[in-house]
């Protein structure tokens, strides 16, 4: 892969900021650096919930293997996911019978997300500046109407999380998978934004409630590779795009949101056709809970793609740092904001721990695989 | 519906039949005539023209034909016309026929009379000697005054008897008599004939005693001989008797010429209906050949049997004649009739002379030990009239119109399994006659019409049936989409053959609360209920084989391409057609190899069993708990074992249940998927492997084309029939024996001769 030029480099940094179209000028001193992560993925397929998974796990999982803090500042911002959250614990807690089936409030408005991420550090001060991780959630329907809206955001932004609803995908021979994940249209709008061509990016497929895929016996196992390679046929021409002309690195994360919830069935009627919508989509589909289901979810994994996110951008700080003296221009960029950081060299060194914590998952019999690598970030698929 | 519109709707029943047994009948006559006419051709002589001069001019021919044996299919024949002639006579029959049989003495005159109303004089029974005379036939006419129908043998049958008591006697046909004049000079001479006979021969002393009866008084019947009379109740007796009732001196003779005497009188017992009583002379009577006359009375002139028997009080057992004549009975009618039809009447005397009601229960005892043929054993005082009708009359006319019907429809089987013999014995003749056919056709016409005709079309059809592998092989590894179809239907069943909750409930609600039990009993249900299903798809299967097995039948059958046709013409039903054509083929050696390529061809199907069952089965394992090693937590059981809450325990196994069989239901689509392209493939190879057998059948290409050559030898005549005519010389041998074939090849069908 071709790496970018130096001048390249500090318009990545530029461009990690809001655009300067926008008015923004490139970030003062000890200011936030900017991050923009786009949430994609169909109707009702689980972009808020993965948000909501990822933000319940923060302080779980970053505290405890980092020294990275990430917290968002923004009440709203909680609320929103925290509702999201608690409405999956719902079906566990006021569980009735063996089975349920979600629905829910879809998202009305383009959402936007911030968290802080920072160092717990000695050296940090109160005017230490962060990164800014923006999260933009949007509704599925923009896909499909509303594409010039959604083509801003993706312009601004360097990480696309692309939720896929796992049994759309994978059941009744994938049939339902076009019209419920949209892939079709989620890869076009990408190529044609050009997005990630000559800048590093970052997509993060993230297929959710795929429990039933997992760790099966017998007849089923390796379902996970399954589901990894219904993602690469289904995003093949984004795939192909990528490893062309982008210097975008791309990974499978699923995500185990429930933990033991598992699809069942989509509703049928009494011939036993399944019961469509007027989009010729399941109307429900049904999830049954495991024999040693609790009264709470038993998430997994979900602080993984989140460890993406930070990886990328400490990739990002330790290319400043390294080609830091050769160009001047980037200087202002890079000093004033992460490298100017006291904690700076001990921030750097969060990024060898995180790429150890990713590399423990990276296995496609979890469902994990790199799609499209990179090198300007130290992660490699494991034989 | 009472017992006699039961009966009248079985006679009605039976009378339907009638034009189907008739048809039997004229198609075993028409296949028995032309074996005779096989036979005539087989005894001309060169000068009697037509097939006779054929085999004489033609050495292999005639061998051929001389080879066939016949005498199997006569011996057949026989038997099946008694059959059918007995069947009609029985389905012809206005009314329904009851029997009465035993030795003399038993009671049988007595129940007629408690039957039928009518006075001893006319139902003539005294103790100890044989009173009846004459066969006669009681037949319930309700309303009607009494009289009857009396019919005398004619004079030849009235010598036969006679002749046949001579030759009894007298172990010689010298004295037979043949005329009037022949009798009365008999007469005169038999006082002299008598002493030949030492009065210690017994038999023919009390046979000579009934042939002097018949002799000295035939000048007298002579005028009734042949005749049909009338009678009025009055005179009945005078006809039928031997004696004068409650007068043994006055001595009746014409009973010696009644063939029979068929007596119409109104029943006093409702319930009776169209029956008629048939009385038969005591066996054991020392007249000639009464237990052959009973035995054929059975036969064919009875629908239930009443076997009467008075047990001895001295000597309260059943004798070894009992069980003979029981077990002959049985022989005749067969022991399928037997049990429904024979009925062991025991006669139970109260009081006076022969009382035996004290020996009786041990009787019934010993009887009903065994395992007799019989419908049922009757305990009656015939004494009674009340009696007899509830204990003897109403269990057997019960018993008629309930059974009868089944009965009939045996009796047909029975014959129909006859007629099949004789189908088999014919077929056996007419595929020798077919193998004789190429030997009756000329060397240097054979020759002129296999360069013109049989190689050409041999060739023909073989390309055709090339081409039609070929076309099979462009499926092959092509999934079957028609297969995919249908189990795509089936799959989308097993999703729906999980119970509905309001189900489970009610099973619930039977006591069925245990989580294994329940599982466990749905599970089966489920299993059984998806493996039924799949096996369904056998019919389409089958339909794409017989798809198959048509295109090649018609490649063998068309006019324009292999003209079978014209020895079995082609059906909708290629199975049929492949049946017929190696049941043609069987027993002809010579063949074997055409034979061997259609019978592998009839043998093929496709079924489930053959494959994809026990995938379906396979994947049937998460179903069955035992396999699975455990069975699935039920969260609402395990929470509150004691009563679980029902309605929830129901939704929750349903939703189990539904899990567990959508990814069966995965599993199964998954798992077909790759066998779909089995069914071409298996088409392919079979039409594949009949090319390759009629062509060479794995050895030289020339024994093949020899067998060929030889089947359109033979069938020179009805292939090419006006080509052929215009090569014969002898046109009319030729017709002769075409339209002898014809005739053969027309009887041979399947089925052919039976009653349908
Ligand atoms: N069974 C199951 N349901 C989930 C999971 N994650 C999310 N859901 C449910 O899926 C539904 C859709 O989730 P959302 O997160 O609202 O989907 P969305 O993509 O944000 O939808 P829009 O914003 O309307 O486009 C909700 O009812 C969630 O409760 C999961 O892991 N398992
Ligand atoms: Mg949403």
């Amino acid at each position: 892969m071709k790496m970018p030029d130096m001048p390249d480099f500090l318009s990545v940094f530029q461009n990690l900021g809001n655009k300067p179209a926008e008015g923004n000028k490139r970030p003062a001193a000890g200011k936030n650096l900017e991050i923009h992560v786009v949430m994609m993925g169909g109707r009702r397929c689980g972009k808020t919930s993965v948000l909501a998974a990822m933000e319940d796990c923060l302080q779980r999982t970053i505290y405890k293997y980092t020294n990275i803090t990430c917290y968002s500042d923004d009440d709203m911002t909680l609320q929103t996911l925290r509702e999201k959250k608690s409405e999956m614990d719902a079906y566990f807690i006021d569980r009735r019978g063996r089975s349920f089936h979600p629905d829910s409030t879809p998202t009305s408005e383009v959402a936007q997300y911030s968290f802080c991420i920072g160092l717990r550090s000695p050296k940090r001060t109160k005017d230490s500046g962060h990164i800014n991780l923006i999260f933009h959630d949007y509704p599925g329907e923009w896909l499909l109407n509303r594409r010039d809206d959604l083509k801003e955001i993706v312009e601004k932004s360097r990480i696309i999380i692309i939720a896929v609803d796992t049994p759309y995908m994978m059941e009744e021979k994938g049939r339902y998978n076009r019209h419920r994940n949209n892939c079709d249209e989620i890869s076009n709008a990408l190529i044609q934004t050009g997005f990630a061509n000559g800048e590093p990016g970052m997509i993060l497929f993230v297929p959710i409630k795929c429990e039933k895929y997992r760790n099966p016996t017998g007849r089923n196992s390796k379902k996970m590779l399954q589901v990894c390679n219904a993602i690469k046929s289904a995003y093949a021409p984004l795939l192909d795009y990528l490893t062309k002309s982008s210097e975008c690195f791309a990974a499978i994360t699923p995500v185990f949101t429930l933990g033991d919830a598992v699809f069942s069935d989509f509703e049928r009627d009494e011939n036993g056709d399944i019961i469509e919508d007027k989009e010729k989509i399941p109307r429900q589909a049904n999830y049954i809970f495991t024999d040693n289901a609790g009264d709470a979810p038993n998430p997994q994994f979900c602080e993984q793609p989140l460890f993406y996110i930070l990886a990328y951008t400490l990739a990002m700080a330790k290319r400043a740092k390294e080609k830091g003296g050769l160009f001047s221009g980037i200087q202002n960029a890079f000093q004033e904001n992460i490298l100017h950081w006291p904690s700076a060299e001990e921030y750097l060194g969060e990024y060898q721990v995180l790429c150890e914590k990713i590399s423990e998952t990276l296995h496609s019999d979890n469902g994990y695989e790199i799609v499209s690598s990179c090198n300007w970030i130290d992660l490699n698929q494991k034989p | 519906m009472d017992i006699p519109q039961k009966i009248d709707k079985i006679i009605a029943a039976r009378k339907k039949q009638l034009p189907k047994i008739e048809a039997s009948m004229e198609r075993t006559a028409a296949a028995k005539s032309l074996i005779e006419r096989l036979d005539r051709f087989r005894s001309a002589s060169a000068q009697d023209g037509g097939v006779g001069a054929m085999m004489q001019a033609n050495q292999e021919f005639a061998e051929k034909l001389e080879s066939i044996s016949t005498d199997k299919f006569y011996d057949k024949y026989m038997r099946t016309e008694q059959l059918l002639k007995d069947l009609y006579k029985r389905f012809e029959r206005d009314e329904v026929h009851i029997s009465f049989v035993g030795r003399a003495g038993q009671g049988k005159s007595l129940v007629l009379q408690k039957i039928s109303g009518l006075p001893g004089s006319i139902i003539p029974s005294a103790d100890g000697s044989d009173c009846t005379g004459a066969k006669s036939v009681i037949s319930n006419s309700p309303g009607a005054e009494t009289k009857a129908e009396i019919t005398f043998y004619s004079e030849s049958e009235y010598f036969a008897i006679i002749n046949k008591y001579l030759e009894t006697i007298f172990k010689t046909a010298t004295y037979n008599v043949f005329s009037m004049e022949g009798v009365v000079s008999l007469a005169q001479r038999f006082p002299e004939l008598a002493k030949q006979v030492p009065y210690t021969q017994a038999v023919e002393t009390s046979l000579l005693n009934h042939l002097e009866k018949y002799v000295r008084h035939a000048g007298e019947l002579r005028e009734l001989l042949g005749r049909h009379v009338m009678v009025p109740e009055a005179e009945i007796e005078s006809y039928i008797a031997q004696y004068q009732c409650g007068d043994t001196s006055h001595k009746y003779f014409r009973y010696l010429g009644v063939k029979e005497a068929r007596i119409l009188a109104s029943f006093p017992c409702a319930q009776c209906g169209k029956i008629v009583l048939e009385d038969t002379i005591g066996i054991g009577a020392t007249s000639l050949g009464v237990e052959d006359a009973m035995l054929e009375t059975v036969r064919q002139d009875s629908d239930a049997i009443i076997y009467m028997l008075r047990p001895d009080p001295c000597r309260p057992r059943l004798t070894k004649d009992d069980y003979t004549t029981i077990s002959k009975i049985s022989d005749e009618v067969g022991p399928e009739y037997a049990r429904q039809m024979l009925f062991w009447l025991i006669n139970r005397v109260e009081e006076g002379k022969g009382q035996n009601s004290g020996q009786i229960p041990e009787i019934m005892e010993q009887l009903s030990k065994q395992d007799l043929p019989v419908a049922q054993c009757l305990n009656v005082n015939c004494w009674r009239q009340d009696e007899v009708e509830t204990e003897l009359l109403l269990p057997v006319l019960n018993q008629m119109s309930a059974h009868l019907a089944e009965i009939d429809a045996f009796l047909i089987r029975r014959t129909n399994e006859q007629l099949a013999e004789l189908e088999n014995e014919f077929k056996k003749i007419s595929s020798r006659i077919e193998g004789s056919l190429r030997f009756s056709i000329n060397r240097n016409i054979q020759h002129e019409f296999e360069q013109k005709y049989f190689t050409p079309t041999t060739q023909h059809m073989t390309n055709e049936v090339r081409e039609l592998y070929r076309r099979y092989g462009m499926e092959c590894g092509q999934p079957c989409t028609l297969l995919e179809d249908r189990a795509e239907i089936k799959l989308k069943n097993t999703l729906l053959c999980v119970p509905k909750t309001d189900e489970i409930i009610t099973m619930l609600n039977d006591g069925m609360i245990h989580t294994f039990d329940i599982l466990e009993t749905l599970a089966e249900k489920i299993r059984v209920h998806i493996i039924n299903d799949f096996l369904d798809l056998n019919p389409t299967l089958h339909e794409m084989v017989l798809e198959m097995k048509r295109s090649v039948v018609h490649l063998l059958a068309a006019e324009d391409i292999g003209r079978l046709g014209f020895v079995v013409e082609e059906t909708d039903d290629p199975e049929q057609w492949l049946d017929a054509m190696m049941e043609r083929l069987e027993d002809n050696p010579e063949f074997q190899r055409i034979y061997g390529a259609l019978k592998a061809l009839r043998a093929f199907d496709l079924r489930m069993e053959n494959f994809l069952i026990y995938k379906v089965r396979i994947c049937l394992t998460p179903l069955d708990w035992s396999m699975r090693g455990e069975i699935p937590t039920i969260k609402t059981i395990k929470d509150n074992p004691m009563s679980p809450d029902k309605p929830q325990l129901a939704e929750e196994v349903r939703a189990v249940l539904k899990d567990i069989v959508k990814s069966v239901h995965d599993d199964i689509r998954a798992e077909l998927e790759s066998h779909y392209v089995f069914p071409n493939e298996a088409l392919f190879a079979v039409v594949r492997d009949f090319f390759d057998r009629i062509t060479n059948a794995g050895e030289a290409h020339s024994n093949m084309e020899r067998e060929w050559r030889y089947l359109y030898e033979g069938l020179i005549p009805v292939m090419w029939p006006e080509e052929y005519r215009s090569y014969q010389k002898d046109q009319y041998a030729h017709e002769e024996w075409n339209d002898f074939t014809a005739g053969v090849r027309a009887c041979a069908e399947e089925r052919y001769f039976f009653i349908k």
